[in-house]
């Protein structure tokens, strides 16, 4: 099934941060062979020029590295991958305080407000 | 690439002509075998077989020019001219499969109906065609160069009537409306135009140019019989080639420069 | 996979090769009116490129021009460095916006007809698609729906092993499953030596797929440029900027 994209902004970031996620959420094994670049493409119905561009900036940004003859694979740099787990995780936090802002509830509040639900999450 | 044309020509007309000429030789061999086998007399099934002919005659006539003018029409000036002037072919593959085939069939058709009336009428006439003996005529080359110079030439001059019809079309479909309508105007216009010149020929050749016409006539009266009949068949075969050539350019450069698909 | 790093690598090393498709101050008169004027244009291969705007701009034209249908009034326009011939004709795919096969014609028949005239046809290929989409082979064109008909004519383009593809409208006039059909064939037909030209009007739908885009303005080139690029300059999607510079 196609992935959604926001067609206001550039596809391959889009790319990248999807490629990320499941790199990171381990759905790609670290160290496990990437599909080719034409499959990705059709997995998500992009042009393949795009998604290789996607995939470039994933190897410039050593969380994919590309054999040769073999195709691309997942890096096993584990620190590696915790970091972008860390990016990632940064930039929904960031996400979160803004958005709460715009809401109008304060950084304290909010944080207030996010220990409160986790406190309810783990009584189910 | 042209015999690809030709071929994919032949098997979209087939469909038209084929049955029709079957039914044409059957009813023309049926009344021709109850003619000749008279003693079981049957007017009423002859009459109704010689109607039949008359009314097939008639249609294969028709069918005949219908499918020549609309194929041209359709497959290369309507929507299927996308597919025909994309493919890759060259514009005067795409004029020659059309010119071609439909010379087959016209000439078959013509022939079909000769053979038919033959059958109809007298079969005996038909069995004595065989018999080659009666074929054995003192000809000479002079004979020979003659028959088949006239025979070229009729068959360019039925050539000619096709390109000038092509030609019509041609020109019709680069109106953006109303094309087939301008390409009919056309038609009755240029042949009234071309009948004009033709009367006008005459009349100046009658009265302005007589003295110079007199002249060639008189150096052509001089030379011998054998060149006058070499004179005569390449006048009338080569009349009869400009005749093609001329309609045929100009429907490739209508259709090369100047395709106005819808 | 050498396939990768062909991609990598972008276009064709070489001012060598000519570009797939150059125009050079191409235009095109109808009587009076000027349907192009002074394009310039340059195509690399391999990339799916979108020609965008109003009807009456001057794609459809654009179009015919590059296939040899008609002939410029000045500039020129050549593919491979030449001009439309027989030789262009064999590496040009098009698919025009409207029915263009004699209906009478069965599918198999219309599969059979394109390989006999076109050595780059994979028959095969088409014939499995066809089964996919359940048609019968011995149906003729008339007896489908306008969405199979469509669907049909986009297979029979699409198996041609061609360089350059011409998509007229390829998914104007189809309902939004066909939609997707038509724009997933045209992505899984994507090679790296060749380009696919599509004209269309509906944006939203084909933005994703496109690499870069040629906008069309009464008949000239009112922008050229890749689509990511763009979105990263603007921050609007291609739909919200076509909105903005065609307005009416």
């Amino acid at each position: 099934m196609p992935w959604q994209f926001d067609n206001q902004r550039p596809i391959y970031t889009q790319l990248v941060e999807i490629i990320t996620l499941r790199i990171v959420s381990g759905e790609y094994a670290p160290g496990t062979r990437l599909p080719s670049v034409r499959e990705l493409a059709a997995f998500a119905a992009v042009n393949p020029n795009t998604m290789q561009r996607a995939l470039a900036e994933l190897e410039r940004q050593g969380l994919v590295r590309s054999e040769r003859t073999s195709g691309r694979y997942v890096t096993d740099d584990a620190a590696r991958i915790e970091a972008a787990r860390r990016d990632q995780a940064e930039q929904i936090l960031n996400d979160f305080f803004q958005r709460m802002a715009e809401l109008g509830v304060g950084p304290a509040q909010a944080l207030r407000m996010a220990m409160q639900k986790k406190e309810m999450m783990h009584d189910d | 690439m042209l015999g690809k044309l030709i071929a994919y020509e032949f098997r979209a007309t087939a469909r038209y002509f084929l049955p029709i000429y079957a039914a044409l030789l059957l009813v023309s061999l049926l009344s021709g075998l109850l003619d000749a086998s008279s003693q079981y007399g049957m007017p009423l099934m002859q009459a109704i077989l010689v109607f039949s002919y008359t009314l097939l005659a008639l249609a294969l006539g028709v069918i005949t020019l219908v499918v020549i003018i609309t194929r041209f029409y359709r497959n290369l000036l309507g929507q299927e001219g996308y597919l025909m002037f994309t493919l890759p072919v060259t514009v005067d593959q795409n004029i020659l499969a059309k010119l071609l085939p439909a010379f087959v069939w016209l000439v078959g058709s013509i022939l079909l109906l000769c053979l038919c009336m033959v059958l109809l009428i007298d079969w005996q006439l038909f069995l004595d065609l065989f018999d080659v003996s009666a074929w054995q005529l003192q000809m000479g080359w002079q004979g020979v160069l003659g028959a088949v110079s006239v025979l070229l030439g009729l068959i360019l001059l039925m050539l000619a009537q096709i390109l000038f019809a092509y030609m019509c079309m041609a020109i019709g479909q680069r109106f953006n409306v109303h094309k087939f309508i301008a390409s009919v105007a056309i038609y009755l216009g240029l042949s009234l135009v071309l009948q004009i010149g033709l009367i006008l020929t005459i009349t100046i050749a009658g009265t302005v140019a007589r003295d110079p016409l007199a002249w060639l006539m008189t150096c052509f009266l001089a030379t011998s019989e054998n060149m006058q009949l070499i004179l005569f068949c390449l006048f009338w075969v080569g009349g009869a080639f400009l005749c093609c050539l001329v309609p045929y350019l100009i429907t490739r450069m209508q259709l090369k420069n100047h395709l106005n698909l819808a | 996979m050498t396939e990768q790093e062909n991609l990598t690598a972008g276009a064709p090393a070489g001012d060598q090769a000519p570009p797939l498709l150059q125009a050079r101050r191409l235009s095109k008169n109808f009587g009076s009116k000027a349907a192009l004027h002074d394009v310039d244009i340059e195509l690399p291969r391999g990339r799916i490129v979108g020609l965008l705007g109003p009807n009456g701009s001057g794609k459809t034209t654009l179009l015919k021009l590059a296939c040899g249908l008609i002939t410029p009034s000045a500039g020129e326009l050549r593919i491979n460095g030449m001009q439309p011939c027989v030789a262009t004709k064999n590496a040009v795919a098009y698919l025009p916006d409207k029915c263009y096969l004699n209906d009478w014609m069965r599918v198999q028949d219309l599969i059979q007809m394109f390989g006999d005239f076109y050595t780059d046809f994979d028959a095969a290929r088409a014939r499995q698609l066809v089964q996919d989409l359940q048609i019968s082979e011995r149906a003729r064109l008339k007896t489908l729906s306008k969405g199979n008909q469509e669907k049909i004519q986009l297979i029979l383009v699409m198996c041609r092993r061609a360089e350059l593809y011409l998509l007229d409208e390829p998914i104007g006039g189809v309902d939004p499953a066909a939609r997707e059909y038509i724009i997933r064939t045209i992505l899984g037909n994507y090679q790296e030596n060749a380009t696919v030209l599509l004209s269309t009007h509906l944006i939203q739908d084909v933005e994703t797929i496109l690499d870069d885009v040629i906008f069309l303005r009464e008949g000239a080139v009112y922008l050229q440029s890749g689509v990511d690029t763009l979105r990263e300059q603007s921050g609007k999607s291609l739909d919200a900027l076509f909105r903005e510079v065609f307005r009416c």
